[in-house]
């Protein structure tokens, strides 16, 4: 308890020191202020698997400010407020935190001349899937049907990076809010080697648990190829794999093909097995262990695109069909149509029975309108 | 008499036969050398690239440029900074519109990425991404990535020569010029590569690529692309007009205005790492 309260308030005096060295010293100086985001408004429709239906509206303001006091110095700042009007309760949102304005990402970052040090709400991207990045353990994205990456939430933390070479580096994570033996905390070492991008990646969970991890991304013969696996070892079971393997290749017509196979060792091959409390409790994100992501995808003009993603878990033969059509129809505007299908084998987890899924929501059909105007 | 002046005409005709047959030997001669000599003296395709290269190339170079993109009646802008060093070595930082502002990439010879500020990641372009439009342009990220290697493969040859008509943009101005060019075939050594023909007309004054089509295994035209607004900077021709030609798409057009160059300038040591993405 005294380990974390010192933790905390250590913590909290840097950050005060941080600040408040940046605004005294240099408010005089001031750079530069730069000033940015989005209004979006998503209107989705739901046919739930009983055939009952809903709809929802949801309206987002999400602003981007980046504050220069100098070259060195970077204040970043992602408020947001988002409303959502509905007729029924739609578990379609991350815990969405709605009429009230949400600090989203808040960090200060301060580039010295072999490092650069990251301070706050921010987000941490790790790994190279496409669609599945297993090496993500900080504030790892699922793929979600209304949720974009960008919306992904930051997450509190201490971050150093040392660049070294042009491509190369070293980072360390730790997040936190939590005593040092508890908190999260990884290292990365990344290389470029002809082609490829490689990296390696250690993680200790804070809770007795850790991961080895490792990814790379190039080409082979001129198709796209991407690799990320992640070993973990669990305090209480053995340990598990979890590896994706992309190729991507663009045709000479324009029609981009992406393929992804993700390997989930935590997951079951026999449908009986599967753990469908622990997914409602969030514990786990896939039942299965095989899964396969198919994409096609085509600029058909500068301005409109069109895509159709499938992904099947290849164990009990359920899908997700995801056709979208985007166009920005003006310089700061885009719109776009997303459906999404989800089919197969009932009782598998794309289309699991009322028993497994009493809220008929996992099997819904949905239809999604986007409006994004960028400011 | 008669016989006599017979004999007299008949000398006359071989002297004037002999000279005539001495001088068209001379001509002959003479034109096959001056042949020789203008065959001697005239440019292979390889070496017409190379001196387009070294016409293209600065060891360091820093631009602003307008991406004018047309598709149909719609017009998008785009507002873009650029630092090169070399032919391989790029990095290039979208300042304008909201929606791709702060997008940035970065190419290291054959390697390219993409930082994207709104999930604050960087992505590699792998090889079949290389293919694919960039920020909605005709232009491919490959375009953009081309470095000096052209030579390395493609087998160049001249096919001819041709005087073509080259139109810019200057201003609210429409400038024609008719302009003398090499036509160069260059014929990819492999087969798995996206252009695997290009036709290039090269300006045979300031060697310059004025326009290039570029072509599909298949024998297909996919782009073409044209330069102008020839200017002399730092004793070197530099266009700054460029237009590029998707055929794959119905009715699209992009235009690049090249607003400031400036050319072997300081570059901070740190442009072209992984760490300026971010």
């Amino acid at each position: 308890m005294n380990s974390r309260f010192f933790f905390q308030v250590g913590r909290s005096l840097f950050y005060f020191f941080v600040f408040a060295f940046c605004f005294f010293q240099h408010q005089a100086a001031f750079a530069s202020l730069d000033f940015g985001g989005y209004y979006k408004n998503n209107l989705i429709g739901i046919i739930k698997k009983g055939g009952d239906s809903l709809i929802a509206d949801e309206n987002k303001i999400r602003w981007r400010i980046d504050l220069r006091p100098t070259s060195k110095i970077l204040l970043h700042l992602e408020p947001e407020y988002a409303t959502l009007i509905k007729s029924l309760v739609v578990p379609l949102f991350e815990s969405p935190e709605l009429d009230k304005l949400n600090w989203d990402r808040l960090y200060l970052k301060l580039s010295f001349p072999q490092t650069d040090l990251t301070l706050g709400k921010q987000r941490i991207a790790w790994g190279t899937g496409h669609v599945w990045n297993p090496t993500d353990v900080f504030n790892p994205f699922a793929l979600s049907f209304a949720v974009a990456e960008e919306e992904r939430k930051g997450i509190e933390a201490i971050r150093l990076q040392i660049p070294y070479g042009p491509v190369g580096g070293f980072e360390g994570v730790i997040l936190t809010g939590n005593e040092w033996a508890k908190s999260k905390k990884g290292l990365k070492a990344k290389v470029n080697i002809g082609l490829f991008d490689l990296s390696a990646s250690y993680v200790d969970m804070g809770d007795g648990s850790n991961q080895i991890g490792f990814d790379s991304a190039g080409e082979i013969r001129g198709v796209g190829f991407r690799n990320e696996t992640a070993l973990v070892s669990p305090v209480l079971s053995s340990s598990y794999l979890k590896s994706v393997l992309g190729l991507g290749y663009t045709l000479d017509n324009g029609w981009g093909i992406d393929f992804e196979y993700y390997f989930n060792g935590l997951g079951k091959r026999n449908i009986a097995n599967y753990n469908w409390a622990g997914l409602f409790a969030g514990e786990i994100v896939q039942l299965g262990m095989d899964y396969i992501y198919l994409g096609f995808n085509k600029t058909i003009d500068e301005i409109t695109s069109i895509r159709f993603s499938l992904l099947m878990n290849a164990d009990d033969q359920t899908w997700i069909f995801f056709p979208s059509y985007e166009r920005n129809v003006m310089q700061n505007v885009d719109v776009g149509l997303v459906a999404m299908v989800l089919g197969g084998q009932e009782g598998g987890e794309y289309n699991p029975t009322f028993g497994q899924d009493p809220t008929g929501f996992i099997a819904s059909k949905r239809i999604l309108i986007k409006l994004r105007c960028s400011f | 008499m008669k016989s006599k002046r017979n004999d007299q005409l008949m000398n006359n005709y071989k002297i004037s036969t002999f000279w005539i047959f001495i001088i068209g030997i001379c001509f002959g001669v003479g034109g096959w050398m001056f042949g020789f000599a203008d065959k001697a003296l005239a440019l292979t395709g390889e070496e017409i690239i190379r001196k387009v290269d070294a016409n293209m190339t600065f060891t360091t170079a820093r631009t602003e440029s307008r991406l004018v993109i047309h598709i149909g009646n719609e017009v998008r802008e785009k507002e873009m900074i650029n630092y090169e060093k070399g032919r391989d070595t790029g990095y290039a930082e979208f300042l304008s519109p909201p929606r791709d502002k702060g997008v940035k990439y970065l190419k290291i010879a054959d390697n390219m990425w993409m930082y994207l500020p709104s999930v604050e990641k960087i992505i590699k372009i792998e090889g079949h991404m290389l293919r694919q439009s960039m920020m909605g342009s005709d232009f491919s990220y490959e375009d953009a990535l081309e470095s000096t290697k052209l030579l390395e493969k493609y087998a160049a040859q001249v096919v001819t020569e041709e005087t073509i008509s080259v139109s810019f943009q200057k201003g609210e101005e429409q400038v024609t010029k008719q302009r003398p060019c090499y036509v160069i075939d260059l014929i990819a050594k492999v087969k798995d590569i996206t252009y695997y023909k290009r036709r290039i007309w090269v300006d045979k004054e300031v060697f310059i690529p004025l326009m290039e089509e570029l072509f599909a295994l298949s024998g297909k035209k996919l782009k073409v692309m044209t330069m102008g607004d020839i200017k002399k900077i730092k004793g070197r021709f530099y266009p700054m007009y460029y237009t590029m030609k998707n055929l794959l798409r119905s009715d699209s057009l992009t235009e690049m205005f090249v607003t400031k160059a400036e050319f072997d300038i300081e570059v901070p040591p740190d442009t072209f790492t992984q760490r300026n993405l971010k």
